[in-house]
Formats: C-alpha cells, sequence, structure tokens
C-alpha cells in the first residue's frame, strides 16, 4: 500500500522540480526535492522487498497448506480409489493445480492491490492534472477490458484444449513404451508412429492457435499506452500551448500512464488466472471430497492380541491362531479378495469377518493391520535403500535386516550389489529381478512379525529351490503364529493345516489334505491330478 | 559452443522455413525503430510547436506518433506469428522424429531408462523448447536491438544525457545477473525438492495397497511433510531474491532521472553551453523506463533460453542413442516350412551374449538345433540365462558374437518383423493398453489375421468378453487374466515358432489345463519353446535343455 503510495507521490516531486527548473532562484528547492526522491525511493525500495516477500509467501504457505492436506487425505483413500484414478492425474492436481492456486495468492493478490492503487489514487492524481485528459484516457480502459476480456477467453479455450491433447499423447506415450516388448514382439513400430502422429498433429493445431493469441496480448496492451501518450501529446501539447499544462505536469502524467497501464494490462491475466484458480479449486475440491470408504468407527477399539481364531460365518471359514492354510483354486475364485478383505483392505459390510469373535469393523485399522498383514502380488518396493525397504514397516537394526534377508535367502545377492544394503531400488538405482523383489517384500512383512501373515501368491516369481527353502524359513519362525498361503504350487500345500479350496467366490472344501483327497469328486484332488502329483508325499496312492 | 552445436540439430527442420526466417529477420529493425523513435516525435513537438504556441503544427506530429505506434504494432503482431508458426511445426516435427527414433530402440534401452524419462522427453522437454522459442528467443533479439535502437536515439538528442543515462546501465546489469544466479540456484534447489516431493507422491500412490497393507500411512505422512518443508524453504530463496531485484531496478531508474533533472540544473546554472530543452529531458525519461526494463527481463529470458538448451540437450541424449539392431537393406525370406523337412529351424552357432563389454558374460557358447515341430524346453535356476536365449532369438538383442539362424538364414538378414511374426512369445509379464479386450488381442494386426475362434475358447471359462473394457496396466483384471489375454494375444496369429516364458506361473493348474486342451484343438505341428520353473509343464517335451550360469549343462 505505503509502495503504491510513494509511488503515486514521486511523480508529483518531480513535476514540481520539472517546472521550477526554470527558476534560478529556486536552486535550493529544486536540490531539496531531489534529495527527497531519492530518500522516498530508498524508503519505498526497502519497503517493497519486504511487502512482496509477504505477498508471495502468502501463495507459498498456500501450495505447502494444500499439498499437506491433499496428501494427507489421498494416502488414506483406499486402495481400489486408484483403480479408476489414474496416477498422473492425481500428480497434476498436486503440482499444476496447486501451482494454480498459489499464484492467486501471490501474483494475483499483487496485481489487486496495484489495481486498486491505481484506480484510487493515481486517477484523481491524472484528473488533477489535467481533466479533460483524464477522461480521453480512461475511455481507453473499455477498449483494453474489452480485449483483454476476449482474448484471456480463447486463449482459456486453447489452452484446455492444448491440455487434453497433451494428456492424451503422454497416456498414448506412456502405454506405448512401457509396453514396448509387446510393441516390438509383434512388430508393430509403424502403425504405432502413425498413432503418434495424429494426436501429435492435433496438438500441433491446437497449440498454433493457443500461441496465436497469446502472442497478440503483448503488443495490444503496447498500443493502447501507446495511444495514451499520441493523446497526452495532442490535448496535453494543447494545454502546454494555453498555459493551461505545464512540462511538468506532461513528465508526471507521462510516468503515470506507465504506472496504470501494468495494472490494467495484468488484469487480463488476473481473470485467466483467477479462472484457473477456480478451476484447480474445483478439482483440489472434488479429490479431498472423496470418503474414504474403509474408515473407523467411531467406537472402534484397539486390538492388541489375537488369542482364538478368525471366522468368516457367510463362508463357514474358520481359521485357529498357529495354523497354517492354504488358499487354492481357479483365476478370479476370489482368493486375494478374501485375504483383503481378511485386514480390510477391501471392505467388508458390517459382521462379516470375526476375529476373537470382535467384528473387524469395529476395530481400528491401524490395530488391524498390525494383527493381520499381507505380501500382496505385486512386489511394490520403495525408491530408497534396500534396508529401509525391508525396515519400512518397523525401524530396525542392520543386524536384524540380515537375519530376515538371509531368511527370504536373498542375503548373498544384496551383498553382490556394490553398496549392498545401502543400494537404492528403483528407476535411480539397482534393478532387480521379480523373484529379489518377491524375497524382499517378505522379508519387510516378516519384519512386521504380525499375528496373521498373508502371502498372497508371494512366492510364485522363485525356483523350487529357493521356494522350499523360504517356505520352511517361513514356517519355523512363524511356529506359534497362523500363515495363510494363497497360491497356485500344489506342491507346497499338501502340509497346512488347512487347506481351501475357492471357486466363485465361495469356499467349496476345506480340510486339510488328507480328508480334501479321499473326499469323492474333490476339486481338490482334480487340482492335484491334473498337476500331475499323485496323491502327497506320504500318501502315494 | 557447445549450445551452437546443439542448434545444430534444428538445423535440417528449418530448411523449408528460410522465407519466413527473412521475412522475420526483415521485421525486426523494423518494429524496434517505430518503437524507440517515439520519444524523438514527443521531444520535436514539445521543443517545436508547444513552445513556439504553434496549436495548427501539433496535429502533423501527433499523426506521425499514431503512425509510428500502429507501424509498430502490425510489425510485431506479424513477426510473432510468423515465429510461432514455424517454431510449432518445427516442434511437431521434432517431437515426431524422437518417436520414431524412440521406437527402433533397442531394448537395452528402455532397460536402463525409466519410463517416465521418454515420455517427459517427448512431452515436457519439448514444451519447454517451444515455449522457449516464441517466448524467449525472438523477444531477446527484439529487446538488444530495441537497447541499440534507443542508445542510437539517445545519442542523437543529447550526448551528454545519453552518456549519464547509459552509465545507469552498469549496476542494472551487474544486479541484474547477480541476482538472477541467485535465483537460478534457488530454483534449481526448489525444482529439485518438487521433484522429490512428486516421485514420493507417485511411489505411494502406485504402491498404495503396500502402504496400507504395512500399516504405515503415518509415516507415509511425516516422509511427505518433511520434503514438503524443505520445498517450502528453497522457495522462500527464490522468492526473495525476486523481490530484492525488483525492488532495486525500481530504485536504480528513479535514481536515473533524478540524476537527469539534476544535471540539468547544473547545465542551466552554468556557463557550459549544451543544448537541453524540457523536451529533451521528458524524452529521456521515458527511454529511461524502456531501457532498464528489457535488460531487467533479459536476464529472465537467458534463464527461458538455458532452459530450452537443456531442453535440447536432453533430447539429443535420445537421438544419439544408437538404434543398434536394424534391418539390412533387402532382407532375405525365411524359407517355408516344408522346404525345411530334417533341417533345423532354429540354429544357435557358438552364441555368446552379454549385455555390455564391462558386465559379465549372460551366455556362453551356446549350440543347438531345434526341429520344425519339436517341443523344446530350457530349464535352469533365476539368471540361468534362460529369458536371454529367448530374446536373443526374437532379436529384442544382439547376439555378442556367434550367429542364430532361423530356417537356415541368419536372423539379422532377416526383417526384424517377419522374424517376429514367425516366432511368437508369451512372456512372463505382459501389458495391457487401455481399450478393449479386443483391441488389446488385436493389436493393430489385420482383424481377418486373428483367429477369432481361438480366441472364444480361450477366454470361455473366464468372465473376459471381447468388449470388456481394460484399464491401463490392467488394474480391473487379475493377473492370471492377464496372462490369457497375453496367450490369446500370441496364439490367435498362428505364428510357426511359439515361445512360451515362464507363461503359467501366474496362472492356476486348472485354467492351465484349459488353455492346453485349447491349444491342441486350435494349434498343430507347431514348434513349441518353454522356459519353465515347473517340471510339470515341460513333461512331454522332445528335448530338454538345463542351463547353468550361462552354459548349458545338461540336455536330454
Amino acid at each position: 500500500m505505503l509502495v503504491n503510495l510513494l509511488g503515486a507521490y514521486i511523480p508529483q516531486l518531480i513535476k514540481t522540480t520539472i517546472d521550477t527548473l526554470q527558476d534560478l532562484d529556486q536552486k535550493e528547492f529544486i536540490q531539496n526535492s531531489l534529495i527527497l526522491i531519492v530518500l522516498l525511493s530508498i524508503v519505498m525500495a526497502i519497503i517493497r522487498v519486504y511487502s512482496r516477500q509477504v505477498i508471495f509467501g502468502i501463495g507459498r504457505q498456500i501450495e505447502f497448506d494444500l499439498k499437506k492436506d491433499i496428501f494427507n487425505h489421498v494416502i488414506k483413500l483406499q486402495p481400489s480409489f486408484f483403480n479408476q484414478q489414474k496416477t498422473g492425474d492425481l500428480i497434476s492436481i498436486m503440482s499444476n493445480d496447486v501451482q494454480a492456486l498459489r499464484g492467486l495468492g501471490g501474483f494475483a493478490m499483487l496485481n489487486v492491490i496495484n489495481t486498486f492503487i491505481a484506480f484510487v489514487v493515481i486517477i484523481p492524481l491524472m484528473f488533477k492534472l489535467h481533466v479533460a485528459l483524464t477522461w480521453c484516457f480512461l475511455a481507453l480502459i473499455p477498449a483494453v477490458l474489452f480485449f483483454v476480456f476476449g482474448l484471456s477467453a480463447k486463449i482459456k479455450f486453447f489452452q484446455q484444449k492444448v491440455q487434453e491433447k497433451l494428456g492424451e499423447l503422454s497416456n498414448f506415450l506412456e502405454a506405448n513404451i512401457s509396453g514396448i516388448h509387446i510393441v516390438k514382439a509383434y512388430a508393430q513400430e509403424i502403425t504405432e508412429i502413425t498413432r503418434f502422429n495424429f494426436f501429435n498433429n492435433s496438438l500441433k493445431k491446437d497449440y498454433l492457435s493457443l500461441v496465436k493469441v497469446r502472442s497478440l496480448i503483448g503488443p495490444v496492451m503496447r498500443v493502447i499506452a501507446s495511444l495514451g501518450f499520441v493523446l497526452l501529446m495532442y490535448i496535453g501539447g494543447q494545454g502546454i500551448i494555453s498555459k493551461s499544462f505545464t512540462a511538468g505536469d506532461f513528465a508526471a502524467y507521462s510516468l503515470y500512464i506507465q504506472k496504470l497501464i501494468w495494472p490494467v494490462a495484468t488484469l487480463g491475466w488476473l481473470v485467466t488466472i483467477i479462472y484457473r484458480a477456480q478451476v484447480s479449486y474445483k478439482r483440489i475440491e472434488a479429490i479431498l471430497a472423496v470418503k474414504p470408504s474403509i474408515y473407523d468407527d467411531p467406537n472402534a477399539i484397539n486390538k492388541t492380541n489375537f488369542s482364538d481364531e478368525i471366522t468368516v460365518p457367510a463362508l463357514d471359514l474358520k481359521i485357529k491362531k498357529g495354523q497354517n492354510i492354504a488358499i487354492i483354486g481357479t483365476i478370479g475364485s476370489g482368493k486375494s479378495t478374501l485375504a483383503n478383505k481378511l485386514m480390510r483392505l477391501v471392505d467388508t459390510n458390517d459382521n462379516e469377518v470375526f476375529i476373537d469373535n470382535v467384528d473387524t469393523k469395529k476395530i481400528t485399522l491401524s490395530s488391524l493391520r498390525s494383527l493381520i498383514n499381507i505380501v500382496p502380488q505385486e512386489n511394490f518396493l520403495f525408491s530408497t535403500s534396500i534396508h529401509e525397504n525391508i525396515a519400512y514397516a518397523r525401524d530396525l537394526e542392520r543386524a536384524e535386516v540380515i537375519r530376515l534377508a538371509e531368511l527370504v535367502c536373498i542375503h548373498d545377492e544384496i551383498m553382490k550389489l556394490p553398496e549392498g544394503y545401502d543400494s537404492i531400488v528403483g528407476e535411480r538405482g539397482v534393478t532387480l529381478s521379480g523373484g529379489q523383489r518377491q524375497r524382499l517384500a517378505i522379508a519387510r512383512a516378516l519384519a512386521i512379525d504380525p499375528e496373521i501373515l498373508i502371502l498372497d501368491d508371494a512366492l510364485s516369481s522363485l525356483d523350487n529351490e529357493s521356494c522350499e527353502k523360504i517356505l520352511k524359513n517361513i514356517l519355523d519362525i512363524r511356529k506359534s503364529k497362523t500363515t495363510i498361503f494363497i497360491t497356485h504350487k500344489i506342491k507346497i500345500v499338501y502340509n497346512m493345516d488347512l487347506i481351501l479350496v475357492m471357486d466363485k467366490n465361495q469356499i467349496i472344501e476345506q480340510g486339510n489334505h488328507k480328508e480334501l483327497y479321499l473326499k469323492p469328486n474333490s476339486l481338490y484332488r482334480d487340482l492335484l491330478l491334473e498337476a500331475g502329483l499323485e496323491g502327497g508325499p506320504d500318501e502315494k496312492s | 559452443m557447445k549450445n551452437l552445436e546443439l542448434l545444430k540439430i534444428l538445423k535440417p527442420f528449418l530448411k523449408p522455413y528460410l522465407k519466413k526466417l527473412f521475412l522475420v529477420l526483415l521485421l525486426l529493425p523494423l518494429s524496434s525503430i517505430s518503437f524507440s523513435i517515439q520519444p524523438v516525435i514527443m521531444q520535436r513537438a514539445i521543443d517545436g510547436p508547444l513552445s513556439k504556441g504553434d496549436f495548427s503544427g501539433l496535429w502533423v506530429f501527433a499523426l506521425a506518433l499514431g503512425l509510428a505506434v500502429l507501424f509498430n504494432f502490425f510489425a510485431q503482431i506479424w513477426q510473432f506469428w510468423l515465429v510461432n508458426i514455424i517454431g510449432q511445426d518445427l516442434i511437431a516435427s521434432l517431437r515426431l522424429k524422437i518417436f520414431s527414433h524412440l521406437e527402433r530402440l533397442p531394448m537395452s534401452f528402455f532397460d536402463k531408462t525409466p519410463v517416465g524419462r521418454s515420455v517427459s522427453r517427448i512431452t515436457s522437454d519439448l514444451e519447454q523448447l517451444s515455449e522457449s522459442l516464441a517466448g524467449g528467443l525472438v523477444l531477446v533479439v527484439l529487446d538488444l536491438l530495441n537497447i541499440v535502437t534507443i542508445l542510437v536515439f539517445m545519442l542523437y538528442l543529447s550526448p551528454v544525457f545519453a552518456l549519464v543515462v547509459s552509465s545507469f546501465l552498469i549496476p542494472i546489469y551487474f544486479l541484474s545477473i547477480y541476482y538472477q544466479e541467485k535465483f537460478r540456484k534457488a530454483n534449481l534447489d526448489s525444482r529439485q525438492e518438487l521433484s522429490k516431493l512428486n516421485s514420493f507422491l507417485q511411489q505411494n500412490i502406485v504402491g498404495i495397497s503396500v502402504v496400507h497393507a504395512l500399516n504405515s500411512i503415518k509415516k507415509s505422512m511425516r516422509i511427505f511433510d518433511d520434503n514438503n518443508k524443505k520445498y517450502f524453504q528453497a522457495n522462500d530463496q527464490s522468492i526473495k531474491a525476486d523481490a530484492q531485484l525488483s525492488a532495486l531496478i525500481e530504485l536504480v531508474s528513479l535514481l536515473a532521472i533524478v540524476c537527469l533533472i539534476w544535471l540539468s540544473l547544473k547545465i542551466i546554472d552554468s556557463t557550459i553551453h549544451i543544448p537541453i530543452s524540457i523536451g529533451i529531458i521528458l524524452a529521456f525519461i521515458q527511454y529511461t523506463q524502456s531501457l532498464f526494463e528489457p535488460i531487467r527481463n533479459l536476464t529472465d529470458k537467458f534463464t527461458v533460453i538455458q532452459s530450452a538448451f537443456t531442453a535440447l540437450e536432453r533430447v539429443n541424449q535420445i537421438l544419439e542413442e544408437k538404434e543398434e539392431i536394424f534391418d539390412i537393406k533387402n532382407p532375405l525370406k525365411i524359407p517355408a516350412l516344408n522346404t525345411l523337412q530334417n533341417q533345423p529351424l532354429i540354429e544357435f552357432k557358438n552364441v555368446w551374449f552379454r549385455y555390455s563389454p564391462n558386465l559379465p558374460w549372460v551366455l556362453q557358447n551356446i549350440n543347438l538345433k531345434i526341429y520344425p515341430g519339436q517341443k523344446v524346453a530350457f530349464v535352469g535356476k533365476t539368471g540361468a540365462g534362460k529369458t536371454s536365449i529367448i530374446k536373443l532369438m526374437t532379436r529384442l538383442y544382439e547376439v555378442t558374437s556367434g550367429e542364430i539362424l532361423v530356417g537356415g538364414v541368419n536372423i539379422k538378414d532377416i526383417a526384424q518383423d517377419d522374424l517376429r511374426a514367425f516366432i511368437g512369445t508369451v512372456h512372463q509379464d505382459s501389458y495391457i493398453f487401455a481399450g478393449d479386450l479386443l483391441h488389446n488381442i488385436q493389436l493393430n494386426r489385420n482383424y481377418s489375421q486373428i483367429d477369432w475362434n481361438l480366441v472364444q475358447d480361450l477366454l470361455s471359462k473366464s468372465s473376459l468378453k471381447l468388449e470388456t473394457q481394460l484399464s491401463e496396466r490392467a488394474t480391473n483384471i487379475s493377473s492370471g487374466e492377464e496372462q490369457l489375454i497375453n496367450f490369446a494375444r500370441v496364439f490367435s496369429a498362428h505364428p510357426p515358432v511359439i515361445i512360451l516364458d515362464e507363461a503359467s506361473a501366474k496362472i492356476d493348474v486348472k485354467t492351465e489345463n484349459h488353455l492346453q486342451q485349447v491349444l491342441t484343438k486350435h494349434i498343430k505341428n507347431k514348434t513349441l519353446i518353454y522356459v519353465a520353473h515347473r517340471l510339470e509343464t515341460i513333461s512331454h517335451c522332445d528335448r530338454i535343455y538345463t542351463l547353468e550360469r550361462g552354459k548349458i549343462i545338461d540336455q536330454v
């Protein structure tokens, strides 16, 4: 505020000095006002440094808070939400949309203040200098606004189109490059290039329209400012001749025009920024409005121990503490869904799953998930060191991490990496094979040492030898605890306490190997025979 | 100059636009002069008709000023449009070139390059380039020209004042350089923090089920908060630098005006005879404003240009990647199957392979023959080299030494398209493109080339239908179903040789048997090559190779 007032006052001082310049008697006065101008300019500069920091600081604070809010919200949403939401979209909300709101807090606010001052302070001063001229000049402003609004509407339109096209292009690219081995295997390069060029050309068309309109803005603004000068010269010139307007007035007026043009010109940007911020705000709001479908019941209790059994009445399922369980069945038969339901990664209905006769919906998620844990099918690792990946859920000493790595037979392989346990995994680090990732994921879950551990097809990428070793190690250290294996490897199920055979989301057979094998027409037996395995190791028939 | 070298990439794309470029070069000085001359016209008016009280002379000057303004306006628009048309065409051709190049790069390139990086080369880097071309390069030339023409006009009006005003350019220049450097560093920091923040976000979304399963939501929040704070602080620095610079520039330009007035006072006061007038003082006040602004922006724009070069350099890195694997001029055809009785269909002769010269051998002296109609299996531990053999066979990688023959012809002499249509591979991991199932199976091939009966039979026991919509990365189907699609893709085109690379690891036994039935019904006399952990899958094979550390240690 103060900056702008001072800024408006300085041309007045310049005006007086120029007007008195011819008059040598006033030398003292001129020198004093010059010194005053210098002092004021310095004060103004200092204030400006701080005021700008404060104003832009607000934008920065907005960005910080929004990012925090969005992340803390999104991370709580149920995993299934992300099946429809593309990762790229979320990242773009987090970067582009938040940025748009940040602009509102910084740049836009600065402009609103400037424009306000311009109209409240500068225009009255201009009127004081020359009434008719100022009216003429004000008549130009609607023209500016007309252009600016017209142009920003167009820019907005094309900007959106360009964004859409860019989005299409990057989605296409991402699919193409991730599937490059398929593209190559089916020799689809040429057809893919043709498809790419289709996106490319339509992007170019819209981009060109956008930049054409956008490049009008600068010249249009400048031409209007310059027309202001033409007016100043013609009307103000007449004033000078008729002695109603002085050379000092002329100088001050020309400075005012320049001061006014900038806020008026940026008014157009302001409109675009506010509009963008609106759109962005809606998108952010939409994300924040998504309610997590899996959340803690207000009366949820913390359950810290598992003493008896898990039951799923609808499936007639009882899992006793300390049992080793195998779940088998055809693809899509609901094995993973059941596993995810046990720990509410997929939500359950009321009274669907019980632990020690407590409905899991009445247990806090965090305590439930420290009781039951899962090694999911897709072996996702974080881009951090191997040590931190194993110790992700629980901070562990190196010795403990090594013990876990040895359990899943990966210690030797880790030691062969250039930086051992400190090697970074992922894009910027070492590339691990599917089997290695799987074993690290198992180690990570073992680190939690939950009462109930589910391995969802987590042994699939391992060769038979390592698979057997790791299986034995897991069973050894989890003797008194419950472990559930979802698997296609029929061989490993023989010795389980309970085998569940699933089909179409139902458990159609359950029992131990002997029971199921001897049961007439059992699907289990079918599966076994189809796998080319007759009976069990202890049961050659 | 490295930057000049980089510009050479653009040269071939600029050829069609030489005429337009010439026109731009012609327009540049014209628009610059019509801009800088405006204060001179004003000065002439003030010191001419105005000081003489001549009303009638005034309108000529007003008209002249108006004309200069309009001329400047149209010249600028014209040249901006020309530049943009050239720029956008150039970017589009460059984009196409990079993509076409990318499609032909060997698999080894994609192994070491994250997908996101390749995508951003073609999207954000090129966008950066196009923004800089439009907003940077031309404006910089225009600004420089403006500075020159303004200096010329100032010298013409009053050499003494011109000297005084231009002496202020020196502090402005150094201030800009100093702050720009500070600003650039702060900006770099903040961008690095931002990219860390974004990549953390991305990981947490991709791995959301793991985050939930590991009960580590709170931990993720904490890490995000730390990163966010660092980003916040880095931003602080760049805001500070920006605020200081803009305040200082304003200060210097006011000081310049003060200095001008003070000087006029001295001149009027003294006996030195230097022609000055109110008109000249006013013209100089205007010049100071239009002189300092571009200099301030100049450094901004140099940053923009610098980022254009960075973008160009990154793009160039991709263009410089060698294709490595390409077709010879007149590729040979694979002989028809019936002419190959008793001859090996696929033959490895002393094949050695490693991914790069500084890595250990993956395959060592592999010799083998596969005959038409044979069923062959490769077994061995993870990392024994099974998958590498397969990749070499379809020429996704090139042998380091030795040769591979298909139908007696070296695969280097066969067109890659033909080779890969001849040998179909069911990979361990598949890739689902967003779209319906039909599209995912057909994959730009001719509808009539696909055996749709086989596809229907394959899918008959699953819930998948041809019109089922699949999401990117197949998040809406199970991994077993994904693999079924993979099978359908390969088998439906009836390639003479089919490779199954650990293809049934994610499939339960029942589905696998169904698969077997469908295949025996539809597929006859095919040569099948298995890579397997599960011994059950390969019990019926004619020949089994056991690999260990890149060597065949056993064959039965």
